[in-house]
């Protein structure tokens, strides 16, 4: 039998610095199953993935593979278990696909994309007692959208998705007001590193000029003018709950978008970040999957912009090719520094208390502290309140 | 035309060459096949996809105990007896 460690989680997270046990040990990795993905509210996927009645996709919450479906009948999206009744196989294999009704393979139970049990094969073998009405897919306890984002949490019961967004409502109230819909392509990589990593890089405004100079550089030859970092533009934040902002967010009082659109990164923790750096790159969400303590799976989704012409949008795609995904000039290094953070972590000796710690002090003591709404906040795109975002988030969660 | 998914294959064609124009629909995997009239068709457009379960339900025809159905068929030429 497994016993479950006992965390001292005020060794594991400190106020501006984290244990590095966080990222690769995998007993905690099994506590952020049970306790953050199994738990509480997890970004599923988006409803222009699924336009038309039939459509679905299989995804996961967490180790969890469910289904989402759109209904042919009355449009209305459900989300399911993807798992057999009978004998426990998962039913859809494809992670896209158009079918009303679903065959498991194995045996021939066939559902429907409502989840009830339809019919298996030579049923009278099962005798009066067979109840099929019981035996549907099992449904995932609590789903809920905002702004045709969708969140699902497996527990029945806990804070409502309107209470977990909080005020990452209104960072996804200004990228949704620009009438940007998901392509339907994407990209999907794996790195060797663990999932938190992803959440931190999205929202780091300090990496920029150093991981990705090689980009810059080109940059600099194609325009002829120099490619300056200001450490004193934009703002990082922790929006509480777990979510945050890098650059320049709606959170200003007076905010209004500028006429290239806007500026900005926002991560809903804990696993869906969007890029809406308008000024400079076309949007796109990143959706986090953790596969392990040291193994982790994203999926990029560009955005396009609704009602614009073929080139509008081809354009967008290319210029987003340019610096995200396999073949982009930058997305390639952010991998290369996780799988290195993976490797450099292995470094750390659990007895010496006193250097294992992963910093995110940049700006702590500079934080200016909004209680009213609770916000925090780092003047400039380089403080790290961002990240502290995710482990004062986490530290809370993983007590509960 | 093939229209093919994860659960099924089938082969779709307008047949003009009856009394009739039909719309032929081949199981790929069986080569069962259904030839559907247009009264059928209009039939078919007026229901909700929901109503189509009994069709879906391999124990009322594809699979139905008793019947010399299509997985026996398939296996006869390798002598087992299910």
């Amino acid at each position: 039998m497994v016993t479950k460690p006992k965390l001292d989680l005020d060794e594991l997270v400190q106020e501006g610095r984290v244990n590095s046990r966080v990222y690769n040990d995998p007993a905690i990795f099994e506590m952020e199953m049970e306790k953050i993905f199994h738990r509480t509210w997890v970004y599923v996927g988006h409803e222009s993935e699924l336009p038309d009645g039939g459509d679905y996709k299989s995804t996961f919450i967490g180790r969890r593979p469910v289904i989402l479906s759109r209904s042919s009948d009355d449009g209305q999206i459900h989300a399911f278990f993807n798992r057999c009744r009978h004998r426990g196989s998962t039913v859809c294999q494809q992670e896209y696909g158009n079918s009303n009704y679903f065959r498991c393979a194995y045996h021939g139970w066939v559902y429907n994309n409502h989840g009830d049990l339809v019919g298996v094969p030579f049923e009278e073998g099962y005798g009066n007692d067979f109840d099929k009405d019981k035996i549907g897919l099992m449904r995932v306890p609590r789903v809920g959208s905002y702004r045709g984002f969708i969140f699902a949490s497996v527990s029945p019961e806990g804070h409502s998705l309107d209470e977990h967004l909080g005020n990452a409502k209104l960072g996804l109230d200004f990228i949704t007001s620009q009438d940007l819909v998901l392509g339907r392509g994407h990209h999907k990589f794996f790195f060797n590193g663990n999932w938190k990593l992803q959440m931190e890089n999205t929202v780091d405004g300090y990496h920029v000029g150093t991981l990705h100079k090689a980009y810059f550089e080109i940059v600099e030859r194609r325009t002829g003018r120099p490619v300056m970092m200001n450490a004193d533009a934009g703002r990082t934040r922790d929006l509480g709950n777990g979510h945050n902002t890098l650059a320049d967010d709606p959170y200003d009082p007076g905010f209004q978008v500028g006429p290239m659109g806007l500026n900005f990164n926002l991560g809903i923790f804990p696993n869906i970040d969007i890029l809406a750096l308008e000024t400079m790159l076309p949007t796109q969400i990143r959706h986090i999957r953790p596969i392990a303590v040291n193994r982790t799976e994203v999926t990029l989704h560009p955005l396009l912009k609704k009602g614009a012409s073929p080139e509008v949008n081809f354009d967008r795609l290319r210029r987003y090719e340019e610096f995200y995904g396999p073949g982009g000039f930058a997305s390639p290094d952010d991998w290369e520094i996780f799988s290195r953070i993976n490797n450099g972590l292995q470094a750390d000796n659990e007895d010496d208390k006193e250097n294992h710690w992963v910093l995110h002090l940049r700006g702590l003591d500079t934080e200016e502290v909004d209680d009213e709404r609770g916000i925090r906040t780092n003047r400039g795109g380089f403080g790290e309140a961002s990240q502290r975002a995710i482990y004062r988030h986490w530290k809370q969660v993983m007590s509960e | 035309m093939i229209l093919k998914s994860e659960f099924a294959a089938v082969e779709v064609e307008v047949q003009e060459n009856g009394r009739g124009p039909r719309l032929m629909i081949r199981d790929a995997r069986t080569d069962q096949t259904i030839f559907l009239d247009p009264l059928e068709l209009e039939c078919l457009a007026w229901r909700k996809h929901y109503d189509l379960r009994p069709f879906l339900d391999p124990s009322q025809g594809r699979w139905q105990d008793g019947l010399d159905d299509d997985l026996p068929r398939m296996l006869k030429g390798v002598n087992v007896d299910l």
